[in-house]
């Protein structure tokens, strides 16, 4: 099959093409009224709704930290430093986040394909790291309630329960974080724990990202 | 330019060019539905890119990039979609006879060209529609030495594909 042969059949496919194709006016000028829609719009009101909801939880966190800190006891440790361990991951996540949405402002379609989808590709893996950080609070999920009552009145199996639920949500929380990685991609645990459709497309755009990187070295 | 002139000069863009549209969303997108949603995202985002229309590139140049920009974004997600991008359901460019009679070998060539990598197949869509090394690197973003080689190694691997089919 020689290169000639290869743009003849290409050329007859447009010759054919020019024949058979027409275009639905009425459609055309209906998405001429459209000017508000983008295939973009919904993911940044998503990430814009995130903030805000991270925003608020942050907030919270920190009031009932200074309600604790204000009448302050040994017990109340517990709490404070596990919401504030929560409040320090959450905001990381947001400034992730508030870093998205301004990616989002400057991805333009007419732009050069690479460095277009380069963008796209690192908005979307990003959102890998957003999730490796707020594994990472796991852990202090469990450590929260832990009170007076409980250090006063607790049984031994209640504390072996607690040590083993910590211990188990600290090792998995950490070993998530240094694994779920671009090159982990294709293990049976990152299908099971990113196996979602949101995920697959992360996935795709991490394996697209290689794939640039490849085409520019090359 | 008036809103009515930019509304007409955009249609005639689109008029011109509707077989380039038609051709990127069919070698990256095969079932019909899918195919329908990806045309309109591609009109819908090159008439949100028109009002900003840079004239040092040519109509061409502008709408090829929007066109593979918004496929290989499209290819990316999902493909089992269950949203579409909009309300409409008709379609936007529509195909005179349904089932295009193709002849084999060129229902071979799109085969082979839709089993390539994204950036592959949008090196060779180019590359068939006879655009110069420049202007393909200019769509792309890549140097003319990197296209020229990559050309030369797709063109390899296609006609290994059909030489293996014949044999």
């Amino acid at each position: 099959m020689e290169d000639i042969a290869l743009k003849e059949m290409w050329a007859n496919y447009d010759k054919k093409l020019e024949k058979s194709l027409a275009l639905n006016h009425r459609l055309l000028t209906e998405i001429q009224t459209q000017k508000a829609r983008t295939a973009l719009r919904p993911l940044k009101t998503i990430k814009i709704i995130a903030v805000i909801l991270g925003i608020l939880w942050s907030l919270l966190l920190l009031v009932l930290v200074c309600l604790a800190l204000s009448a302050m006891t040994y017990y109340r440790h517990f709490f404070v430093i596990s919401a504030l361990a929560i409040t320090t991951a959450t905001v990381t996540a947001i400034v992730v986040y508030i870093r998205q949405v301004m990616l989002i402002q400057q991805i333009d379609n007419s732009m050069n394909v690479v460095e277009t989808q380069r963008k796209l590709a690192s908005l979307q893996s990003s959102t890998i790291n957003i999730a490796r950080i707020l594994f990472l609070s796991a852990p202090f999920y469990t450590t929260f309630y832990i009170n007076k009552s409980m250090f006063e009145h607790g049984t031994i199996g209640l504390w072996v329960l607690q040590l083993t639920v910590t211990t188990v949500f600290t090792a998995v929380s950490i070993w998530i974080y240094r694994n779920a990685r671009m090159e982990n991609a294709d293990k049976r645990w990152f299908k099971f724990i990113f196996g979602s459709s949101e995920w697959t497309s992360v996935i795709k755009a991490m394996n697209f990202m290689k794939e640039i990187d490849a085409y520019e070295k090359e | 330019m008036t809103s009515s002139k930019e509304d007409n000069v955009f249609l005639s863009v689109i008029e011109q060019h509707k077989g380039i549209i038609y051709k990127i969303a069919n070698s990256y997108c095969k079932n019909t539905e899918d195919r329908k949603d990806l045309i309109q995202e591609i009109v819908f985002q090159l008439w949100r890119s028109f009002g900003r229309y840079n004239d040092q590139y040519k109509y061409s140049t502008w709408l090829y990039r929007i066109a593979l920009n918004v496929a290989i974004s499209f290819y990316r997600k999902d493909s089992k979609r269950t949203d579409r991008t909009s309300g409409l359901t008709a379609d936007i460019i529509i195909v005179a006879e349904e089932k295009e009679d193709t002849g084999p070998q060129l229902q071979l060539l799109q085969r082979f060209i839709s089993e390539l990598p994204e950036l592959d197949r949008a090196i060779m869509i180019l590359y068939l529609e006879e655009k110069s090394y420049r202007e393909i690197a200019d769509i792309l973003g890549l140097s003319e030495t990197n296209i020229a080689t990559k050309i030369s190694r797709i063109k390899n691997k296609l006609k290994n594909k059909f030489s293996t089919i014949h044999s």
